[in-house]
């Protein structure tokens, strides 16, 4: 009988250690997870339940640990030449259970990949950070803050405005940066941030990309304040708020990298997140494609099994379709991260873009996937005892953000079309 | 300029006492429902959504409508009054899918007792009271066939028998259209004789009938304001002439989905009319950068968004016009025939799946243009995106295409 394991991934892509990552996190899954998960839609807001699945995760099973030095506690895969792929499972079994939960873990380490992963690493700043979650007996959530309130996506359209709307200033007063400003929707805010990875402009209004400056902020500094968890239609795991800095003063050497260098690496945290977001929708994909099968296998339609009825058996091979295709796809872009020597930097603008593009495509096919199970279950379909409907309000929102799916077709366009202007 | 004027219709067919009834709802909407809408899913205790659906169903009195003038009802059992029906059902919707969904699922369990030329004028008399002269809300609820079974239009729900001067009726896991723990009435799919066979009928079945279990609402992707819920049966008893409809084949069927269909995208076609405004706005105040200083102006002034709008406002359009279309075939036998004929029913599929695709489709597209503010739950529209899909999910899709194909194509299945 035919399971997720036999949609194709590309094996020159697969990491050493994948079948013990596999084996660890769907074992997690199994048993922290997908028994309660459609309770997580209540616990939005208090974590009650999402809470010790998390701990479970990032503490018990270690895998907060695993970016830093092995000197500091860690488990050295910053340097280990499979960190995308290594990545890309552990996201994709998590996300397959919720992945709510998947863009929660994922973002521990989204900004720490400015500093973190080779051939770029900030070895000073990674090992400041790294008993934070080394030694810690509780898990710890990065956060990564962009968004602004007057522009949302603007920040992220890097090539075409370099930076230059930004609000959120850093100004270096002797050794240390004070920032001030107000971003909204960064993934793990809302009280549950332990140190955020801020972008600002040292000169609010250029569009010098030496003025683009990424900038570490441990939560607990005065002047930082969380708000509350914003209420969405889904991905109850991840909580997101607005975040005020108010002369927020940290040391001049959490800037990730300095002047131009910052922009630079920054790309790579584009990249990263669409490696990240199509695992998340992968994930998604796989388990509707179990739960679908389950269901048109034991349902009956006029004396015989739905799957036997050629209209949904079509809807079905659809579905299957599609999960191998946006497989191949996601995991082959995953290794391209990881060889970076053979497809070229991970934050350039050709890998950056091409991340976009890939993501695109994978989460307008998951939320395809999403809706034909849905129909399939007819009337059951948006019971939420049958998941399907919680996996279609998750990966609505794997489309739509990191600025959205028209920003995705602007960048396509400018790279592969030479667009001038847009 | 409202949504509701600026997208077409066929004005000839909508009265004035149409359009006054729709004025009246559309006040109730943003009175009642709009400011507290976004509460619906924690309403838990029925205190938003229950003093909202009094005020429409009583105080405006939507419950009366269907029911004929000499019964006390609103005399909108005329086939014509589809149009008037339609209208209504449009502006509920536009304020909340999930009270249009109730709204609609009571007619079409309605329908069958009152709609001219076929009155049943007894159980009129004596259903009537129920819904016209009390103070509370009074639900109706279809529960119709399921997909399964050897029936080509799936599987009776319940199996009925007569004995004496009295159906027993049984049935399992049943799962209404709506409203399963809160039906004043049911109108039932039974088949007929103890066993499930070649004849079918509608029964009518008071809520507060012995033998009738409900369990706890489900838990839905959206339509909060339907408190629906699996039904059972056990040798529920019922007097004979409480049978609406009886019949071989699927006439029964047909004829009661028809409506339901219209009704259900009447309901899909007010959301779509409040998507609009709400993309609209977003639009109109959101100013997006661009490459060029020039680029920097509103969303809508960017041709990829604007071409992005455009597709929504099509969709919307296009809905509208052809639900109005359904309606006025559905009231107009002597030339369109009979609701539950193969044409009928074919074409009230077909609207009805292209305007709950099409509901889908336009809320999906918004929430693109407003991104995060699209799935934030203070930003109103992924309500109206969860709604719409749970709308489509109980009208069933595949089922759907079977019925399409099997008219246009003969096919056997």
């Amino acid at each position: 009988m035919k399971t997720i394991d036999d949609f194709t991934i590309p094996q020159e892509c697969l990491s050493p250690v994948d079948d013990t990552l596999r084996d660890m996190v769907r074992e997690w899954a199994e048993k922290e997870v997908i028994p309660y998960r459609r309770e997580f839609d209540e616990d939005w807001e208090e974590h009650k339940l999402i809470a010790p699945a998390f701990k479970k995760l990032f503490v018990d099973l270690g895998f907060q640990k695993v970016l830093f030095p092995g000197e500091k506690g860690g488990l050295e895969l910053s340097n280990a030449g499979f960190a995308a792929t290594a990545s890309f499972r552990i996201f994709l079994e998590v996300s397959r259970a919720d992945s709510g939960m998947g863009v929660a873990f994922g973002c521990i380490f989204w900004a720490l990949t400015m500093i973190g992963l080779a051939p770029h690493i900030n070895e000073e700043l990674l090992a400041e950070f790294a008993p934070r979650f080394t030694e810690s007996d509780k898990a710890v959530f990065t956060s990564t803050a962009m968004t602004e309130p007057h522009g949302g996506a603007d920040i992220e359209n890097l090539d075409a405005l370099k930076g230059g709307t930004i609000k959120t200033t850093a100004r270096l007063e002797g050794d240390e940066w004070v920032i001030n400003g107000h971003k909204l929707w960064p993934t793990n805010s809302g009280g549950v941030a332990d140190l955020f990875g801020v972008v600002c402009t040292t000169k609010p209004g250029s569009t010098d990309e030496k003025d683009f400056a990424f900038i570490f902020v441990p939560a607990d500094t005065p002047g930082v304040k969380q708000g509350k968890p914003y209420q969405k239609m889904g991905m109850a795991a991840d909580k997101n708020s607005d975040v005020w800095f108010d002369n927020v003063r940290v040391p001049r050497r959490y800037r990730a990298w300095g002047p131009g260098l910052d922009i630079k690496y920054f790309r790579e945290v584009i990249s990263w997140g669409c490696m990240g977001s199509i695992a998340f929708a992968l994930g998604v994909m796989e388990n509707i494609y179990e739960i679908i099968k389950d269901y048109c296998s034991t349902r009956d339609y006029r004396g015989k099994p739905l799957k036997e009825d050629s209209a949904a058996a079509a809807i079905l091979a659809d579905i299957a379709a599609a999960v191998e295709v946006c497989s191949i796809i996601g995991w082959q872009y995953a290794g391209m991260l990881d060889k970076y020597e053979l497809y070229g930097d991970k934050h350039s603008v050709e890998i950056a873009t091409k991340g976009r593009m890939h993501k695109m495509f994978v989460a307008d096919k998951a939320i395809e996937v999403a809706h034909k199970a849905l129909s399939i279950m007819g009337r059951y379909g948006c019971d939420r005892d049958r998941d399907i409907e919680k996996h279609l309000r998750d990966v609505k929102m794997i489309q739509l953000w990191m600025g959205g799916k028209q920003l995705c077709q602007m960048e396509i366009a400018r790279l592969f079309y030479d667009c001038q202007t847009l | 300029m409202q949504p509701a004027e600026i997208f077409p219709y066929p004005r000839e067919w909508v009265d004035e006492e149409a359009e006054l009834l729709a004025s009246s709802i559309r006040e109730w909407g943003e009175r009642e429902v709009m400011p507290k809408r976004q509460k619906f899913d924690e309403d838990y205790e029925n205190k938003l959504i229950g003093p909202a659906m009094k005020a429409l169903f009583v105080d405006i009195g939507v419950q009366k409508l269907l029911w004929p003038e000499e019964y006390g009802g609103g005399g909108l059992n005329s086939p014509d009054g589809a149009v008037t029906i339609t209208r209504a059902l449009e502006e509920i919707g536009r304020a909340d899918p999930g009270i249009g969904f109730v709204a609609a699922s009571t007619l079409s369990a309605l329908t069958p007792i009152v709609m001219a030329p076929k009155v049943n004028k007894k159980l009129c008399a004596e259903f009537a009271p129920l819904f016209c002269n009390a103070d509370g809300v009074r639900i109706g609820s279809p529960i119709l066939p399921e997909q399964g079974g050897e029936g080509i239009y799936g599987v009776a729900p319940a199996v009925a028998r007569l004995e004496g001067r009295e159906w027993v009726i049984s049935g399992e896991g049943m799962r209404p259209a709506s409203s399963g723990s809160t039906a004043d009435l049911f109108s039932v799919f039974c088949a007929v004789g103890g066993t499930v066979g070649k004849e079918m009928a509608v029964i009518a079945v008071p809520g507060d009938t012995n033998g009738i279990r409900r369990e706890k609402p489900y838990r839905k992707t959206g339509l909060a304001s339907d408190r629906n819920a699996t039904v059972h049966f056990q040798n529920v008893r019922v007097p004979k002439r409480y049978c609406v409809c009886q019949g071989a084949g699927d006439e029964c069927f047909k004829g009661m989905f028809s409506w339901h269909a219209l009704y259900a995208s009447a309901v899909c076609a007010g959301s779509m009319l409040d998507v609009y405004r709400i993309v609209k706005q977003w639009a109109d105040t959101r100013v997006m950068r661009g490459h060029q200083k020039w680029a920097e102006r509103p969303l809508k002034e960017h041709p990829v968004d604007a071409a992005v709008l455009a597709e929504v406002a099509q969709e919307i359009a296009i809905s509208r016009l052809v639900t109005y279309d359904l309606a006025r075939m559905l009231g107009r036998a002597e030339v369109y025939g009979e609701p539950g004929s193969d044409e009928l029913f074919t074409a009230a599929r077909a609207v009805n799946l292209f305007v709950t695709d099409a509901a889908i489709k336009s809320s999906d597209k918004a929430m693109e243009i407003m991104a995060s503010q699209g799935y934030a739950r203070g930003g109103e529209l992924e309500k109206h995106w969860r709604d719409v899909r749970t709308i489509q999910a109980s009208m069933e899709r595949l089922p759907a295409l079977r019925d399409i194909a099997r008219y246009f194509y003969a096919t056997g299945m």
